[in-house]
């Protein structure tokens, strides 16, 4: 091998150190205590709030422009934007669940005048468990079909709430409470009028032994005939 | 010097060079990649060619908020979100009939609430099918 190949592997060498060890060397400057942060919610949570807190650990201030949510549903408070080298601050964040259910994950953005970093993600997982999970929240008919029964299944998030109720909203539909077990529940919908089109709404009320009750709707439809069976009779 | 040197930077290159390996794997086959290519169609997403080509057939669900909504939207969609879900669903339940597919869409590609709105909708509602419209929004505005 010669001279002039030893100098150009090393030279090659010298360049892959400097592209691994310049992006250790620059820091971020600011130093984030939590920047993932979960939480498991109850059934009867509204919201979460969560706190990001963090330090400018780097050797100049910053100035955190702007602190970006991904969802509406989500706000972010800050009680100052410029931070001095070795000053803390936080981020208070608060998701307001709206009719969300299940797993929720949010980011939050944060712009800042670090070049080194400009951006900085934190991130909200939430647990949503449901009260109740009531399958499927829309029955349907079609007018002249038959009149065999639609089934709800319904399931408590815990045994200390149990459904005392069903109550359909129109006279067109009954509807028949069984229950399966401590958490779990049928109902059977009837339609006793399939003669024409009607929209209607079936009440699940559930309570527990402190009184609180809590109402989910199912919708109920008996929907209007396809527009082709329709066309096909009055041509017969 | 220059073998202390020739050696400090052989073990980066060799560190640099394993940690090149699970990078690349990451890349390739991370099950929570980042879905960037607007023509790879996840599953449930279909191409907004698709969806034109299915005519009336189609109940659009607009999954943004009520204010992208008001600016504009598709025509005679129906606004669904998980901020107003109660008091937006029962528009959507007197709207939809058995025979339509339901085509459900957000912002952009990098949103994610047009898909938990479809799925909502299929597994709450028991609506069949449900897609969701590939990069949302932008793709109705650049068509």
């Amino acid at each position: 091998m010669q001279v002039r190949d030893i100098r150009s592997i090393l030279n090659m060498r010298i360049l892959v150190l400097l592209v691994s060890v310049v992006p250790v060397l620059a820091q971020a400057q600011l130093s984030w205590l939590n920047q993932h942060q979960e939480f498991k919610a109850t059934p009867t949570d509204k919201n979460i709030k969560a706190v990001y807190g963090f330090t400018n650990s780097g050797g100049y201030a910053v100035t955190i422009n702007e602190v970006k949510p991904t969802c509406g549903c989500t706000t972010a408070t800050l009680a100052k934007r410029l931070y001095a080298p070795g000053e803390g601050g936080a981020i208070e964040t608060t998701f307001k669940f709206g009719n969300r259910k299940g797993h929720q994950s949010k980011t939050i953005r944060v712009m800042t005048d670090d070049k080194q970093q400009p951006v900085s993600e934190l991130k909200l997982i939430v647990d949503i468990p449901a009260l109740l999970t009531v399958k499927p929240k829309l029955l349907y008919w079609r007018v002249g079909e038959g009149d065999a029964p639609g089934w709800i299944n319904i399931s408590t998030g815990s045994d200390e709430w149990k459904v005392t109720g069903v109550k359909p909203a129109s006279p067109h539909f009954s509807a028949k409470l069984e229950p399966l077990g401590s958490r779990e529940y049928q109902v059977a919908v009837t339609p006793l009028d399939l003669t024409k089109p009607i929209n209607s709404r079936l009440v699940i009320v559930a309570s527990n032994k402190a009184g609180e009750v809590r109402q989910v709707e199912v919708y109920l439809r008996v929907m209007a005939e396809p527009a082709q069976k329709t066309r096909l009779r009055e041509g017969s | 010097m220059n073998r202390l040197l020739q050696s400090v930077s052989g073990q980066v290159f060799i560190l640099w060079a394993a940690a090149l390996v699970p990078t690349v794997l990451a890349c390739l086959y991370h099950p929570r990649l980042p879905d960037t290519n607007p023509q790879v169609l996840q599953k449930g997403e279909i191409l907004l060619d698709t969806a034109l080509a299915w005519g009336t057939g189609v109940l659009w669900v607009d999954a943004r908020s009520a204010a992208d909504y008001a600016a504009d939207h598709v025509p005679g969609a129906v606004l669904l979100n998980e901020d107003q879900w109660d008091a937006q669903i029962e528009q959507l339940v007197t709207t939809w009939t058995p025979d339509q597919r339901v085509v459900v869409y957000c912002s952009s590609l990098a949103c994610r609430a047009s898909h938990k709105v479809a799925a909502r909708l299929r597994d709450e509602m028991g609506l069949d099918p449900v897609y969701v419209l590939k990069n949302g929004w932008d793709a109705w505005r650049q068509r």
